[in-house]
Order: structure tokens, then C-alpha cells, then sequence
């Protein structure tokens, strides 16, 4: 009780001036965590020397390793407060939303190889970058999502609901486990057998967003042609003439109409219906009958008071992030420190239940505390954690073993996670690695060009669209019919054996469809110009700031200047000399096209991909990164195009390597780049000798026997 | 660190797993552990007796997009439904199939078919799911497939080779690990003709592939002495592993040059004809499971266009597959699936295709113990209903998982704690086990 009255003082103290208690805090927190230690007799590790931990902040903070340039300047720089300036400077920096969108995207499943998902999910994924570069505050972030409404060009938040479309009850049962740490799948189908839910309590939650509706929008357009529809059948006209006399399915073409031109624009956007939540067919408690409808009301918490809202999802909204909610700010504060620390004060980071105790209590209200103290500026709360002691010292040597609680001596031991890893490799590579982005104009010209379909359509009056739906009808019914003749014709030609002329007309038949499509897209567009324009998105999704303006990105590598073959060469020397480079410049901008930071990639990677072997998450579930050792890893490690891409004439690696001038100062620009640090006496013995060995291909040999090395897969 | 975490984990679920199994389940006595993370606990008692001299391993094919059965395995000859495909007899007495599969239809005598395959998943993606699964695809859970589960019921036979390969260049696999330990996720190969990626030495001799080895020895000896962990660890015996497959006579396996140019052809030489190839040699050398895709069957459109097309890609890897395993005296321990997600519309629509259609469909089954030249089920003379038999995909994957000698009514806990069983309580169709 004591205790919590010192939090609360604190609290009052902390609040108003966040970033001046910085250092209080963080000096607070270690407090806490001494105080765990001593309890348990447990000894703090040794503090880390600027080394270990420069590497160690740059992965945690933007995810990668620093480029040579960053380190030298940190490692020389004699400002006794440079590791605070540090981690100020990486917070800010462009590479800090690269990592952490890789964070939220697994927590978030953003999942773009999903079909028709793809659109909404790279809208939801540039508006996750815009949120962590504009540094939303987590609950406005939450709250954002979970009440997503409007169209991906303006609100890429919409592909939270996208991400669940037509799984409403799933897209709930993930809120709460993502945000309020709580399972209550299993309440889905029947009482919780192991926490307290009732299955009413899950309809009872699930009746506040079951509204929510990310299916195919109804536009009032839409309704036009259903009435229009209705309208034939009712005067018995379910077909149309034509031309020449025949009869054609008027009623079936116009659906096939309407579907083609709005199938490009299916999945923009969401909205709030009035649709009302109903209990399963199979309800078996006495307390509803089956199939009742089910009124919204909160899991836990401060009750909600639905009168007072016009809206369900926004009394949602305001319950689900409120600092009233008593899951909401512990789970992120939980799962912060996690991040930082290796280890959650509560784990597993989401499956509270009442009985829940952190393991380190007091430390964890206190964080709550600070969270809500801060206004839930989740980089203000990680620089409190970045500048404790406790990150600064040697990482942890001991096996948690089952069953052991983790006392924090240092943060855990870790391997790099596939992004990482991936991002370091990049880094090693490429100039500007955090301001590569290539794909990012194309992504955002698909998104306008949906945008520009929709309006195209909605704009229309009623008389325009009917009219371009009759039109379409009759180009439609023309095709069917000629279906029929070529399948006809196909059948004579195949049960004749003339099988190159069936095919010409099988290709024909199969065209039908696609040749329809394409002149009913013509009639629609008119004289329009459709095309997207990447330009009128850049504000949209934040990229007009102090942070990141569109002049930052860049779009394609340099390519260092070709060298002239030696004079003195041999006619045959000079061909195998320019040969090389040739290949050399062929391998580089077939690598080069690719070598863009995990975040840039599609969400996930595809199948196959470096990042995939590494466990990057195939972002079907919650969190389904893997840090698991596997063959495929060590396979691509070993004879993959890593080491070859890095020994490259135009990576950033090499022309480093190609400025320093005697071995060992080479060996110390490859040592600083890939591990950043100075290779010990013993180290830069051995490597002087396979230097003297080998020669030019030693720092090849040693370039890949550091990618393949326990010293750069973990971080320490 | 994540998989040490889960182990800590596990300790508290195992210990509250055998409170919960007295408390809800009535047993008070946890079964032998399966391994791997998850939990086994006694489901309801099916009363079936354990298959006597079960599958070995198994070839999945696995027809994506939804193969239409009225022209391939459930033709309706004379009927206004089937347009122009006509039936051919079959090497089973009885059995007719399409004309579009003549060497497949040779074959029928080591084949079951099942016409009356009934599904409710009407969309691929949740139809694919359902087949490789036996589950609903939820947004909250991934399951595992039948070669997961194979391994975990059964493990490895081969300890250089991945006990499950899937082959074929989707871009998403169902059916694999699911929530089971990473280690049970496939293999998996796009191109059939490329090995095993990564295998070969890249641009370097032996002599100095080995000293650069030595090299990142020596690299790490600190490295080591200073973190002795269980993750650490596993990064040694990855590269232990990794460079034992490299030297291995079993990576042979995965080489098709090893095969006749007159093999290949046979097979035929596009991706599905070699992936059936690879598979055979992948079984061969005793992996488990093994699956490969053939897409294409999506034929809204020009459906008496299309499926000719794909079926001639099928009949020639089918027949070929099935002939050589039995050939070689294979077919008595390997099992061979054809599935799909639903059959397509027997009324033919205005483009000349078939739309999807989960209420009536055929899928076959051969080998290992399984009855040849039958046909299960029965569809109306329409096709468009099930009218004798009707089998769930569940049903099918229990049929698949009982020949493979799984225990049907064994419980595996998620880690979530939820309860699942191979085949989600299908029944297996015992009338289809010789």
C-alpha cells in the first residue's frame, strides 16, 4: 500500500513535464528492478561498453545494424550524454517507423498477398508508417483502427476491418486479445473452460462492432441497378432482343455488368450498418433462447451507456481506450517493455486473466502509470526504457529455464529476427537504406486509381449510370452469344482432330470474357483520364513532414563508376577483366532491385524469400514470428547470394573496404560494419593471416564467415 | 528466445492441463506425450480398432481451384449437364470416367473414387482450407494439415530429409504446421527441377568451403564460451545439419537428373508431371508426406476448353505416378490422395464454364490397403446432389488419417488451450479398406 502511494506522488510529479522526468523515470524503473534483484538474490550484469552497445540500440530502436559512417561517429565522440542523444536521434528517425512497422505488422497480421486484401492492406500498412512517424499516441491509434470507417484513400485504417472481412465475430476476439490481452475466442462457441467468459459475455462484446462492415460497400448507384433489376423481372423482361432478331439474357449480363465494374473497387472501404448481433443456432444456457438478439455491453470496466452514443462502434471506441479500462494501458505498457527487454513483465504478453501477476508487480504498475502519464507517447515511454541501466548491461547468459521467472539482470539474449537480419544485410549494401523505397509510388498510384474508378462511377446521375449499365448489357449479351458459336465451333474442330485450329479458337473463347471487361472499362472511362496519381497521396499518408518529404525517398541505387582494365593487360586478360564486370554489374542489379528494407517488401515477403526462411511472419495469426533455428537458414547462408551480393564492387561494404589501405585497416572496416565493433588482438591476428593467405579472396572468406556467424545473428 | 519462453510456458500449461484434463475431461491421467509443444489428451472413443499394418507415407495431390467431377470422375453420360465430354471404360470393372483421362482410366483398378464428396465451403480460399485442414479457416487459430500431424503422431522415417515436402508455386500453403512447432512446417519447392535450394557449393571449391567453416569456428569460439544456450545451441546443430544434408546421399532425393529423360517425359514435363516425380523419389527416400498442386481448375469460363487442357497435365502424372509406385511395389505402403476444394455447377453457365459447386464432388484415394476399382457414393443424374453416401471433407480426411495409422480420437491442446483432433471428428469410410 506504501508502494503505491509513491507511484502516485510520482505520478503527480511526472505529469505535465514527460520529457524533463525523463531520466527520473528511468532511474525509477531501475529502482524497481533492483529491488526484484535483491529479493531474489540476483545480480545485476556488467554495464555495456559503448560498442555493444551502439549495435544493440540501433537494431532494437530502427532495425538494423548502424553503417560504418553512424558508428565511427558514435564510437568518437566524446560527449558524455551521447548515448541519451542517440537513442533521441533514432526515435526520430525514418528507420525507427521501418522496425516498428515489422512490429506492428505481425501483431497486426497486415497481410497483403491476400487477393483482393491487397489494396487495403498496403492503405492500412502506409497509414501504420504514417501513425509511427507522426508518433500517434497509442490509444488515438487504437481507437483509430477499431473504429476505422471511410475509404483507404483517406483512411488506411479501414484495413484493420478490411483484414476481417466477413469474419466480424474473429476481427473481435483479435481486438481484445492484440489490445486488451484477453482470450475470449474460445467464448465464441461455448463458455470459456478456462477463464470466466460466458458465451453471452463474448456476443455482448461482439454486438459493439458487429456492425462493421467491410464487405462490398452499397453504394446507392448499386441500389439503382437492383431496383432496375427487380424492375425487368417484375414485367417479365429477363431477356432483351437483338439486332438480329435473337433473345438474350438481359437480367443475368446486367449483373455480370454491375459486378465487373465495381469489382475493381470492392474492398475500399468500411462502414457502420445497424446489423444486430444474434446468439448461435446451438445457444445452450439458460439464460437466452438460441438465435436471440444480443444487446452491446462491456467485458469488464465502467460500464457502457449506449444512449448516449448515436454510434455502437464509438461507444466502443471510447471504452476500449479509455485509461479507465483496466487491461487496455497494462498490455501495451507490458508488451513495450517486452519489446526492449527481451522478457514481459507478464508472459505471455496476452492471456490475462484475474489472476494475473506480473512478476515484478510494483514495477509493472508503475509503468502503467508512467504510460498513462505520458499521454500514451509510446516513443516518450520507450526512451525511459532505452536509457535505464538495466537495457545498458550485458545481455543475459543463463537459460530461462521452465517454470524460472527472469529477474532482469540485462535484457535477454536475441537472435535477430528475420527483419532484422534481413535490414542489416541491406544496410551493408545499400546507401540510404531507411529512404529506399522504390515500390512506394506504385502502391500509392494503385490506391489513387481505385479512388478515381469510385468516383468515376459515383458521380454519375442516375440516368448516366443506368445508362451505362444498359450499354454494358448489350456488349455482354453479344459476347454470350458468340460463346455458344465458338464452343460450337471448338467441339466440330477437336472431334475432327484439328487440333491447332481448336486451340485458336479455344483462345478465342477464353478472350471472351476479358474482351468484354475491356470495352465495358472503355465505355466507362469515356474521355476520363483514370490514371492514379501517386501525388495526391504523399499528404495523405504523412510523407510531407519534417521527418520524411517526398524529395527524401529515393527510387533507384547509385552505380560506382566502371573501371578501366590495366593497361598492361593482355587482350585476353582485358576480356575476362570486363567480363567480370559485366557479371559483377548484372548479379548487382538483379540483387540491387530487391535490396529495399523488409518494410518496403510486400507484407509478408513471398514465399521462399530470405525474410520467410528467417521467420518473418506469414501474418495469418497474431504474432507468428519465429526465431527458430532451421536448415533451409543455414543452406541459404552458406551457398546463397548474401555473401556474393555483399562482396560486390558497388555494395556500400565494398567501397568502404576499397578506401581503407592496408589490411588491417580493412579488416577493421569489415569488423565495424557487419559486427560494429574492432576486432580483439586474437581476431585481427587470425584474420591478417588469412589475409596473407588468401589475399583479396580472404576478405571474402572472412566477409562470409561472418555472415555466418553467431556473432552476427545475435544480439548482445 | 521466444521458443524458451514457450517452454516456461509449457511447464505451467502442462501442470494446469493436468488439472483441467480431471476437472472437464474426466481423465485423470494424462497420456504419454506426443512431443513438441502441444498436448495430447483422450478424446471420445470412436470405437475403431487400430488400422492393422497402416500407410507409410503419402502423396497428396491436390487439384486447386475446385476440378470439376462431371468431366473428370463423375460423368453423366446422355445427360444435358455434361456437354460434349463423352465416359470411357477403365480398367475397373464397371468404372467409367472422362474421355479426357485414357491413361488414367487404366489405372482405375488401383483406385477408389468417391463421388459424393459434399462440402459447404463455397469461396477457395475457405474451401482450400477445409480440405487441407478438416476446419473452418478462423482468424484466430491456424491448423495443421495432415502431413503436420503425421509427423506428430508418427515422426520422421528419414532424419537427413524434412518429414514433409510441399511442392508447387502457390503463394500461400494450407495444411501446414498450423499452432504445431515450427520444425513440422513443409519444405517447400517451387520449381521441382532445382534440388533443394541453397544445397550446392556456391562459387567455391570444397577445400575452401571447409576452411572458410573453420574460419566462422574460430570466429565464434567466444561467442560460444560465453552464451552456452539452448538457442545458441540449436544455430550449431542448424549448420551441423545443414552441411550433413550438403554431403548426404539422401539429397540425391530431391535430384531429378537422377531420373530417365524417358522417365521425365513420362511423367510429362511440366511442373505438376515433375513434381509427381519428385514426389515418388522423395518417398522413396522415406519422407513422409509429400504434396504437390495443380492449379488452373478455376474454369468459370470456356470449361470444355480448359479442363481438357489441365486434365491431359493430370491423366499423364496420375497414371504415371501410380503405375511406377506399383511398379515398384510401393503402392502397398504409400498412399496416393486426389483432392479439391468443391466440384463446379453441372448446368453449364453462358460463358461455357462451370461456377463452384460444394455440394457434390469427387476426390479418389489409392494404395497402401485401400480398395482399387470402386466407386463410392452416388450423385443424382444431374450431379447436383448427393444421393448415396455423402462423405464431409472431415469424413475423407479421417479416412486419409486412419490409414495412416493416426488416432483419430486423440486430443491435441493448441497453445491456446483449445482442443483439436486430426480429422475434427469425421468418421472414415471403412467400406473403402480392403
Amino acid at each position: 500500500m506504501k508502494l503505491s502511494a509513491i507511484v502516485l506522488f510520482l505520478v503527480a510529479a511526472c505529469a505535465g513535464f514527460a520529457a524533463a522526468a525523463n531520466q527520473d523515470a528511468s532511474g525509477k524503473i531501475e529502482q524497481y528492478l533492483e529491488r526484484g534483484r535483491q529479493e531474489m538474490g540476483v545480480e545485476a550484469n556488467p554495464p555495456i561498453g559503448d560498442e555493444v552497445f551502439l549495435r544493440r540500440i540501433y537494431l532494437d530502436v530502427i532495425g538494423r545494424v548502424p553503417t560504418l559512417d553512424e558508428a565511427k561517429s558514435f564510437l568518437a565522440s566524446a560527449d558524455g550524454d551521447k548515448r541519451s542523444k542517440l537513442i533521441d536521434e533514432l526515435l526520430e528517425s525514418e528507420g525507427y517507423v521501418s522496425h516498428f512497422f515489422n512490429y506492428w505488422s505481425d501483431i497486426l497480421r497486415v497481410n497483403e498477398s491476400i487477393g483482393n486484401n491487397r489494396l487495403p492492406a498496403s492503405a492500412h500498412a502506409l497509414w501504420l508508417k504514417q501513425a509511427l512517424r507522426s508518433n500517434k499516441p497509442y490509444d488515438e491509434f487504437v481507437r483509430d483502427m477499431i473504429t476505422a470507417r471511410g475509404y483507404i484513400w483517406e483512411n488506411g485504417a479501414v484495413g484493420y476491418y478490411q483484414r476481417d472481412r466477413g469474419m466480424q465475430l474473429d476481427n473481435m476476439s483479435n481486438t481484445v486479445r492484440i489490445f486488451l490481452g484477453t482470450r475470449l475466442e474460445c467464448a465464441q462457441c461455448h463458455n470459456h473452460p478456462f477463464d470466466k467468459w460466458t458465451q453471452m459475455d463474448y456476443y455482448e462484446m461482439a454486438a459493439f462492432s458487429y456492425g462493421m462492415d467491410a464487405r462490398d460497400y452499397n453504394s446507392p448507384n448499386r441500389q439503382l441497378v437492383s431496383d432496375y433489376q427487380r424492375e425487368m423481372q417484375k414485367k417479365g423482361k429477363m431477356s432483351g432482343d437483338r439486332k438480329d432478331g435473337k433473345k438474350y439474357s438481359a437480367f443475368q449480363a446486367s449483373r455480370r455488368v454491375v459486378s465487373d465494374l465495381y469489382n475493381p473497387v470492392r474492398y475500399i472501404a468500411s462502414t457502420e450498418t445497424e446489423r444486430d448481433v444474434r446468439l448461435p443456432h446451438d445457444y445452450q444456457y439458460g439464460d437466452a433462447k438460441p438465435k436471440d438478439e444480443v444487446e452491446a455491453a462491456a467485458m469488464f470496466g465502467t460500464e457502457v451507456d449506449l444512449d448516449k452514443y448515436d454510434s455502437r462502434i464509438e461507444a466502443y471506441g471510447d471504452w476500449f481506450t479509455s485509461p479507465d479500462n483496466p487491461r487496455f494501458t497494462l498490455v501495451i505498457a507490458n508488451r513495450l517493455w517486452k519489446e526492449v527487454m527481451g522478457v514481459g513483465l507478464i508472459e505471455p504478453v496476452d492471456e490475462l486473466m484475474d489472476a494475473t501477476e506480473a512478476t515484478n508487480p510494483q514495477l509493472m504498475e508503475f509503468l502503467v502509470q508512467r504510460m498513462k502519464a505520458l499521454d500514451y507517447d509510446m516513443k516518450a515511454f520507450l526512451r525511459e526504457l532505452y536509457n535505464t541501466p538495466t537495457y545498458q548491461r550485458e545481455a543475459d547468459d543463463e537459460e530461462i529455464l521452465p517454470g524460472m521467472v527472469y529477474y532482469f539482470p540485462g535484457p535477454k539474449l536475441r537472435r535477430l529476427s528475420a527483419e532484422q537480419m534481413w535490414d542489416s544485410l541491406v544496410a551493408l549494401a545499400v546507401p540510404e537504406p531507411d529512404f529506399y523505397m522504390p515500390n512506394l509510388s506504385n502502391r500509392l498510384r494503385q490506391i489513387d486509381e481505385a479512388r478515381q474508378i469510385y468516383n468515376n462511377l459515383e458521380d454519375r446521375s442516375k440516368e448516366d449510370f443506368l445508362d451505362l449499365v444498359k450499354k454494358g448489357t448489350e456488349i455482354y449479351a453479344v459476347n454470350f452469344n458468340k460463346t455458344e458459336e465458338l464452343q460450337k465451333k471448338f467441339n466440330e474442330l477437336r472431334d475432327a482432330k484439328k487440333e491447332d485450329e481448336a486451340r485458336e479458337v479455344g483462345r478465342e473463347l477464353s478472350g471472351l470474357r476479358n474482351d468484354s471487361r475491356r470495352r465495358l472499362q472503355k465505355l466507362a472511362q469515356g474521355d476520363r483520364e483514370m490514371r492514379g496519381d501517386p501525388d495526391a497521396l504523399y499528404a495523405v499518408f504523412g510523407m510531407d513532414g519534417e521527418q520524411m518529404k517526398k524529395e527524401d525517398i529515393v527510387t533507384s541505387l547509385p552505380q560506382a563508376p566502371k573501371p578501366e582494365a590495366d593497361p598492361e593487360m593482355s587482350k585476353e586478360e582485358k576480356k575476362r577483366f570486363y567480363d567480370e564486370m559485366g557479371k559483377e554489374i548484372t548479379e548487382w542489379r538483379q540483387a540491387a532491385s530487391q535490396l529495399m528494407r523488409a518494410s518496403e517488401l510486400p507484407s509478408p515477403a513471398p514465399r521462399g524469400h530470405f525474410l520467410r526462411e528467417f521467420g518473418q511472419s506469414d501474418r495469418e495469426v497474431i504474432e507468428n514470428a519465429s526465431d527458430s533455428a532451421s536448415v533451409p537458414q543455414a543452406l541459404n547462408l552458406l551457398n546463397g547470394t548474401v555473401t556474393e551480393t555483399l562482396t560486390n564492387r558497388n555494395s556500400v561494404l565494398q567501397q568502404n573496404l576499397s578506401k581503407a589501405e592496408t589490411p588491417e585497416e580493412k579488416v577493421e572496416s569489415i569488423y565495424l560494419s557487419m559486427l560494429t565493433r574492432l576486432p580483439d588482438e586474437s581476431e585481427m591476428n587470425l584474420l591478417l593471416d588469412e589475409v596473407k593467405e588468401h589475399g583479396a579472396a580472404g576478405y571474402e572468406n572472412i566477409v562470409w564467415a561472418l555472415v555466418n556467424s553467431q556473432n552476427f545473428r545475435f544480439v548482445q | 528466445m521466444k521458443e524458451l519462453l514457450n517452454n516456461a510456458d509449457e511447464f505451467n500449461r502442462r501442470r494446469f492441463l493436468s488439472n483441467a484434463a480431471m476437472s472437464f475431461l474426466g481423465v485423470g491421467v494424462m497420456p504419454a506425450v506426443v512431443g513438441g509443444r502441444a498436448q495430447a489428451a483422450l478424446g471420445p472413443d470412436l470405437g475403431l480398432p487400430n488400422k492393422v499394418a497402416p500407410a507409410k507415407n503419402c502423396i497428396y495431390l491436390y487439384m486447386n481451384g475446385g476440378m470439376t467431377h462431371m468431366d473428370t470422375f463423375d460423368t453423366k453420360p446422355g445427360h444435358e449437364n455434361q456437354g460434349p465430354v463423352n465416359s470411357i471404360k477403365t480398367s475397373a470393372d464397371g468404372v467409367k470416367i472422362s474421355e479426357y483421362l485414357p491413361l488414367t482410366a487404366k489405372q482405375m483398378h488401383n483406385v477408389a473414387i468417391v463421388n459424393s464428396m459434399s462440402s459447404t465451403a463455397g469461396a477457395h480460399e475457405q474451401g482450400n482450407y477445409l480440405a487441407h485442414t478438416s476446419y473452418e479457416q478462423r482468424g484466430t487459430i491456424r491448423h495443421p494439415g495432415m502431413g503436420a500431424w503425421l509427423l506428430k503422431f508418427r515422426g520422421r522415417l528419414n532424419e537427413n530429409l524434412p518429414g514433409s515436402v510441399f511442392i508447387g508455386g502457390n503463394s500461400r500453403i494450407n495444411g501446414g504446421a498450423g499452432f504445431f512447432e515450427s520444425a513440422l512446417e513443409p519444405l517447400a519447392i517451387n520449381d521441382p527441377n532445382a534440388g533443394l535450394k541453397n544445397s550446392k557449393l556456391r562459387n567455391v571449391t570444397e577445400d575452401m568451403f571447409e576452411h572458410r567453416l573453420e574460419l566462422a569456428g574460430k570466429l565464434d569460439a567466444a561467442f560460444h564460451n560465453k552464451y552456452d544456450l539452448k538457442q545458441v545451441r540449436a544455430y550449431n546443430s542448424m549448420y551441423d545439419d545443414a552441411v550433413r544434408i550438403m554431403s548426404s546421399r539422401d539429397l540425391e532425393a530431391f535430384d531429378l537428373r537422377k531420373e530417365s529423360e524417358q522417365e521425365k517425359e513420362r511423367y510429362g514435363s511440366d511442373p505438376f508431371g515433375q513434381g509427381c516425380l519428385l514426389a515418388r523419389r522423395l518417398v522413396e527416400h522415406d519422407v513422409r508426406f509429400v504434396e504437390v498442386n495443380l492449379g488452373g481448375w478455376d474454369t468459370h469460363n470456356g470449361n470444355f476448353v480448359n479442363v481438357p487442357q489441365r486434365a491431359e497435365v493430370l491423366d499423364r502424372a496420375f497414371s504415371a505416378l501410380l503405375s511406377d509406385l506399383e511398379r515398384r511395389g510401393m503402392l502397398n505402403d504409400t498412399m496416393v490422395v486426389l483432392a479439391t476444394e468443391f466440384g463446379r455447377t453441372p448446368r453449364i453457365n453462358q460463358n461455357a464454364g462451370r461456377d463452384h459447386y460444394p455440394k457434390a464432388y469427387s476426390c479418389l484415394l489409392a494404395g497402401a490397403g485401400i480398395k482399387g476399382g470402386v466407386k463410392y457414393g452416388k450423385t443424382s443424374e444431374t450431379g447436383e446432389e448427393v444421393i448415396e453416401n455423402k462423405v464431409s471433407p472431415e469424413d475423407f480426411n479421417a479416412t486419409i488419417a486412419y490409414n495412416l495409422g493416426l488416432p483419430l480420437d486423440q486430443i491435441i491442446y493448441s497453445p491456446s488451450r483449445r482442443p483439436f483432433t486430426v480429422a475434427h471428428k469425421g468418421a472414415p469410410v471403412m467400406e473403402l479398406f480392403s
